[in-house]
């Protein structure tokens, strides 16, 4: 290269790329100065190729099926589970089935025969019996009952079959449905497994024994690695290579590539998307699953979280690689592992930036985050979007008429509610309330604008910790202190949902989640901002008169002492509610609401109508995170206090959920979410009336969720209105009045 | 009806159907068609089995021998734990159920009466105040026993608070020992940590001048760290490096913080994490070839580690505790291992294969005290009096050695605390060794 040809490729564009490699080799020199920091890189190794192999299973998805499953990582862990339990115990758990036989045995104890009982499905297949073991300090140290061959053999057929369930089942019913649909299916799913396996081997940890050797392996200047990991690495890279092969080289594997750029594609090659879609989630679940198996003796042992969780790195990895680059996947996996490692090692270095003296926790964490953010900063809109054959909108949001008078209506009813009804509905009323917020929230950003949030908790909970920390810290009275939450709520969901400039659908899905991961890790998590003593909120009160819920009340009527939770906690909610719901209605309504649609529909047709695509979604982030703000300040009112697992990035997926499953794109679908929400109404009537108990409601709601994702994408409040909808026709028919007389609701356009 | 009044009643339809499937499965539920896996554990390793000799537990609750009469109304306590989500603590309610039926069964109940638990369990935060409000609003329980609780604890504290009594069984969070209105009469983390931090700066170990800890990130292990082990430490002179770990954390994780702590160069190397993340630290130990000098909480010595490591500890680590331990035989000089003798006999007969260490043990003693309490104050024992009656018990608390038991008057931090003195035991060659506990009478008094 001469000097000319040197000035003509050193342009200003390339100057940060440039510097950036600079920067590069100065920092791996000098890391691999450092024998300690070569070490925690090398340490980092063996969990980047945990989160290389779940990245893998999610891009092998993506490209299978156009899912992109956020639970990759629960599959892993379950894959785990099953393996524990044939090689330890040499039984094959099986999840709750329904019994068809329960409701008669049922309404026989009902009718007094206590000891009718009527045969139950097993809980457990036995396959072998572990051989005697030894006592040792009090405890029963048995012998594996089945050999490593055998249960690593059964549990690659059960996970086959899992993947072949979870295609027919779940997802190629989802072919055609909105993304939104597809996530929501998957965060079920994530429910689904993790309640299972809390259920049938509880949530404490399982020692696991060694599959792979574990001596160490000693390298130069004192840096060691178990030979587990470096197994591990190896397995994944020659994982990855026989991936990028067949898909590379094979006409099964050309044709799945066809299909993830589109779908007619593949049906040209001859081959069914459906099909394809199904070898692929056989594929991502076996992968996910071994890896969950090879993976959980280098842990040392399994629990129901810790591979679960990984997810969030592993989506990183797989986003890195726009969801199609194995051979990418695989180094950003063992990248993020390493890099991980290493941040845990420099971040308490004396050099390294600290929070009240020592390393600022949740760093590592929020690496994922940061990660993405570069990569859609860099590259935003030249992320993948898969091509399908057809796609079904989102579902119909409504206009909803005589939204005043019903919303008046029904809030006064549930004001007397609230009097008359027992302690314990007065709080699954009130926790209904604060759920209704919440779920508004994302009937604004979600059912109007189509933006995926999977971090509304995490806003609501920046608003609750800065009720606490900022505003009763510092005797901001009431309502001063709630509104400063909500505001710091917006400014913090304004900057997460910058990227939605950038970015949508799932890909916004992803951000989100590792903005809620960041902003758990990083700011609740953190004592410098959360404190250790807990975070405290003290109960409202206005003009002297304190309507927490744990003050006490006096009864309107007759006097006395009520019992608590104090009415007029619920009735101040209910206010907030009424005053909600008529704002969240009138947007819909206003011109501003029609621009949503028209983003949610169409972006660059609503561009070309005139719309601000990006104005829009800035707005609706606002609007959303200073609803869900409100909603963080109640349930610190609520609780009296707020914490950080309560706000967290789980927590968040959970409530969009809910969400969906009341009907994510109208103001009534919020409300029936709000009626779903964990201690809610919903919950009570199963816990008091169903007396079932509580062990199994996560479990029901992530099957409530799958199927209704599947069954009726409006969610309750939408199958509600369509049943009001079909009563009309049927009286409209009755009266010699065509069908055509009473429209359908369409799509909504601008 | 037209094709799209077909697909509505279709959809009507499957929505039905979603509803009746989830019904159906919510049957299946309530009529037990599951159940959860248990750990496999013997009981009462260094007990003898036979009979339980009950004269022991009969004269620490005071009650007569014999079984209660199921005739009689029961005495009830509101219980509640984290149960069911995760993490959850099954054990402690393993504790409370054993200790039921050992006391109606043989301990002749409460003046005859048999006692009754009345379980709230807790998965999320809205069950803690769902809990406090049932409690607080049933004038049939005048007094809260909690297991262990780590999401929903301060709501449920804030809706009893200071109406009707609460004894907190095995806290982890600050929290649970700041409530002006609850006693705890284990010395819990606060006692356990600050005890061990005063040992190292007494020199327990010798000449003490780095110490390493890794600890997890979470609201129990990081307040300890931080506010109870340091800051004693530091003002003594002792570098301390503290590196937090998530608490799902891998084991590479696990091994890249003990080398960010300097856990291989420093004195003593200190995890204070549970015992999933102690059988990490003990693995990475291993892996990175060092050998530190160990010195962790009885929270690591759970069945898991002990089955990591094929029936054995970690050999040289010091585990610091509530001063006796299960696993040293008891000695009639030290009441407290005789009674937690005769808690391994009792699991042996009436529970075998519970997981029997932990949390189970302290929430079986906490039984046997609300037993006693009310056996001295009566069936009809008001919240008033048993108000009383929790914040002035004496002791000695079952099953544990340290006293005074002085609740609110331990230390003005944490005004819970009843009892404030622990023990270290340590783990060497396959024996355990009584450094500084009841055994040698050599307790140590955290706060003193």
């Amino acid at each position: 290269m001469n000097a000319s040809s040197l000035r003509s490729w050193f342009t200003p564009k390339r100057i940060p790329a440039v510097v950036a490699g600079i920067l590069g080799v100065v920092v791996i020199g000098v890391i691999l100065a450092n024998s300690d920091q070569t070490q925690a890189i090398v340490l980092g190794l063996g969990g980047g190729a945990l989160i290389a192999a779940i990245a893998l299973s999610i891009t092998l998805n993506y490209q299978g099926s156009g899912v992109v499953n956020f639970a990759a990582g629960a599959i892993a862990m379950y894959g785990g589970y099953v393996y524990y339990g044939l090689r330890v115990n040499g039984q094959l758990f099986l999840p709750p089935i329904p019994n068809p036989l329960a409701p008669i045995e049922g309404i026989a104890h009902l009718a007094g025969a206590a000891s009718f009982s009527l045969p139950h499905i097993p809980v457990f297949i036995t396959l072998a019996h572990p051989s005697q073991g030894t006592a040792a300090f009090g405890t029963f140290i048995q012998q594996p009952a089945m050999p490593v061959w055998a249960a690593l053999l059964i549990s690659v057929m059960v996970l086959a079959v899992m993947g072949l369930a979870f295609h027919f089942l779940i997802f190629r019913p989802l072919r055609r449905a909105p993304v939104l649909a597809k996530v929501v299916a998957s965060v079920g799913l994530f429910i689904v497994m993790q309640a299972v396996i809390v259920l049938r081997f509880t949530s404490s940890a399982k020692s696991v024994e060694p599959i792979l050797p574990t001596k160490p392996i000693r390298m130069p200047r004192g840096v060691s690695l178990p030979s587990d990991q470096m197994y591990l690495v190896l397995i994944v890279i020659a994982v990855t290579i026989g991936l990028w092969a067949l898909f590379r080289f094979t006409r099964f594997g050309l044709a799945t590539r066809a299909a993830s750029e589109n779908e007619k594609g593949a049906l040209v090659l001859g081959y069914s998307p459906d099909f394809l879609a199904g070898v692929n989630w056989v594929a991502s679940t076996v992968l996910a699953g071994c890896f969950g198996i090879l993976a959980a003796p280098i842990n040392q042992s399994i629990d129901p979280i810790t591979i679960t969780l990984l997810i969030v790195p592993a989506l990183a990895a797989a986003l890195l690689a726009r969801f199609s680059s194995f051979v990418v996947t695989l180094a950003a996996g063992l990248g993020i592992g390493m890099l991980t490692s290493w941040i845990q090692l420099v971040s308490n270095k004396s050099w390294f930036p600290k929070a009240n003296g020592s390393a600022i926790p949740g760093l590592a964490d929020a690496l994922p985050f940061v990660i993405i953010i570069v990569v859609l900063v860099l590259r935003g809109k030249s992320l993948p979007t898969r091509g399908s054959i057809e796609t079904i909108k989102l579902p119909f949001a409504p206009r909803s008429k005589g939204s005043f008078p019903t919303t008046m209506i029904l809030g006064i009813a549930t004001i007397g509610l609230l009097f008359l009804v027992t302690p314990n509905w007065r709080l699954a009323i009130v926790n209904s309330l604060v759920g209704m917020v919440i779920c508004l929230s994302l009937v604004v950003l979600t059912g109007y604008v189509g933006q995926i949030s999977l971090m509304q908790m995490a806003l609501a909970g920046i608003s609750g910790f800065t009720l606490s920390k900022v505003a009763d810290a510092h005797h901001i009275p009431f309502p001063i202190g709630p509104l400063l939450g909500a505001v710091v709520a917006v400014i913090v969901g304004l900057l997460a949902g910058v990227p939605a400039l950038r970015v949508r659908g799932v890909n916004l899905a992803v951000v989100t989640f590792a903005a809620a991961v960041t902003i758990e890790n990083l700011v609740f998590a953190n004592p410098a901002w959360s404190g250790l003593q807990g975070a405290s909120v003290r109960s409202p009160s206005l003009f002297g008169f304190r309507f927490g819920p744990n003050d006490a009340w006096t009864k309107p009527f007759g006097g006395g002492k009520g019992l608590l939770p104090n009415p007029w906690f619920g009735v101040f909610c209910v206010v907030v509610v009424m005053v909600l719901v008529l704002a969240v209605v009138n947007i819909r309504r206003s011109r501003i609401g029609r621009h949503m649609l028209a983003v949610r529909s169409n972006e660059r047709a609503a561009a070309a109508a005139g719309v601000s695509v990006s104005g829009t979604k800035v707005l609706a982030f606002g609007v959303a995170a200073f609803i869900a703000g409100i909603g963080g300040a109640l349930s610190g009112y609520r609780f009296g206090s707020v914490t950080a697992g309560y706000f967290g990035a789980i927590p968040s997926m959970i409530f969009l959920a809910y969400a969906y499953l009341g009907g994510i794109s109208s103001v009534s679908g919020a409300m029936v979410g709000g009626i779903i929400v964990a201690g809610g109404i919903l919950t009570t009537i199963f816990t008091n009336w169903l007396h079932i108990s509580e062990q199994y409601t996560l479990l029901l709601a992530g099957i409530g969720l799958i199927i209704m994702a599947i069954q009726n994408p409006k969610g309750v409040a939408g199958a509600i209105r369509d049943g009001v909808h079909l009563v009309q026709r049927r009286r409209a028919s009755t009266s010699d009045v065509s069908d055509s007389a009473i429209p359908e609701p369409v799509e909504a356009t601008v | 009806m037209g094709m799209i009044g077909r697909t509505k009643v279709l959809r009507a339809l499957r929505t039905t159907g979603v509803v009746a499937a989830t019904g159906l499965l919510a049957a299946a539920c309530s009529s037990g068609g599951s159940s959860s896996s248990t750990t496999t554990t013997s009981g009462g390793g260094s007990s003898p089995s036979g009979s339980i000799n009950n004269s022991l537990a009969l004269t620490y609750t005071g009650g007569k021998a014999g079984a209660a009469n199921s005739s009689l109304a029961p005495v009830k306590v509101g219980y509640v734990n984290q149960q069911y989500g995760s993490p959850s603590y099954p054990e402690n309610t393993d504790g409370a159920n054993l200790a039921v039926k050992y006391i109606n069964a043989q301990l002749g109940g409460v003046q005859g009466h048999p006692i009754q638990l009345v379980p709230c369990y807790v998965a999320t935060e809205e069950d803690g105040q769902k809990c406090g409000t049932q409690f607080l609003n049933d004038p049939s329980i005048n007094l809260v026993l909690t297991g262990t609780l780590v999401i929903g604890n301060d709501s449920l504290y804030k809706v009893l608070s200071g109406q009707k009594p609460i004894i907190i069984g095995n806290g982890l969070t600050v929290s649970d020992f700041t409530q002006a209105a609850a006693q705890s009469y284990q010395p819990g983390a606060p006692g356990v940590i600050s005890g061990m931090a005063k040992w190292l700066v007494d020199g327990g170990l010798g000449s003490v001048k780095t110490v390493a800890v890794v600890a997890t990130n979470d609201a129990g292990a990081t307040a300890s760290a931080k506010l109870l082990f340091a800051p004693p430490l530091e003002a003594a002179g002792i570098k301390v490096t503290e590196v937090f770990i998530s608490p799902t954390a891998q084991g590479a994780d696990v091994a890249s913080a003990i080398k960010a702590a300097g856990g291989g160069t420093a004195d003593v190397f200190v995890p204070i994490t549970p015992v999933q993340g102690c059988i990490a630290v003990a693995d990475a130990i291993k892996s990175l070839g060092i050998n530190p000098k160990v010195v962790t909480t009885g929270l690591c010595f759970g069945t898991p580690l002990i089955k990591h490591l094929g029936g054995t500890f970690p050999n040289g680590w010091y585990f610091g505790g509530y001063g006796v331990s299960y696993f040293l035989p008891p000695m009639a000089s030290v009441p407290a291992s005789e009674q937690l003798a005769l808690y391994e006999q009792v699991v042996k007969q009436y529970n075998p294969n519970m997981e029997y260490t932990g949390f189970a043990g302290p929430t079986f003693g906490n039984m046997m005290t609300i037993t006693q309490l009310y056996n001295k104050l009566g069936t009809g024992a008001t919240i008033a009096q048993l108000t009383d009656a929790t914040k002035n018990f004496a002791g000695p608390q079952f099953g544990i050695p340290g006293t005074p038991v002085a609740c609110g008057k331990i230390t003005a931090a944490f005004p819970t605390l009843c009892v404030g003195q622990m023990g270290i035991e340590q783990f060497l060659n396959g024996k355990w060794i009584p450094i500084a506990d009841a055994y040698n009478n050599k307790l140590i008094n955290a706060f003193g």
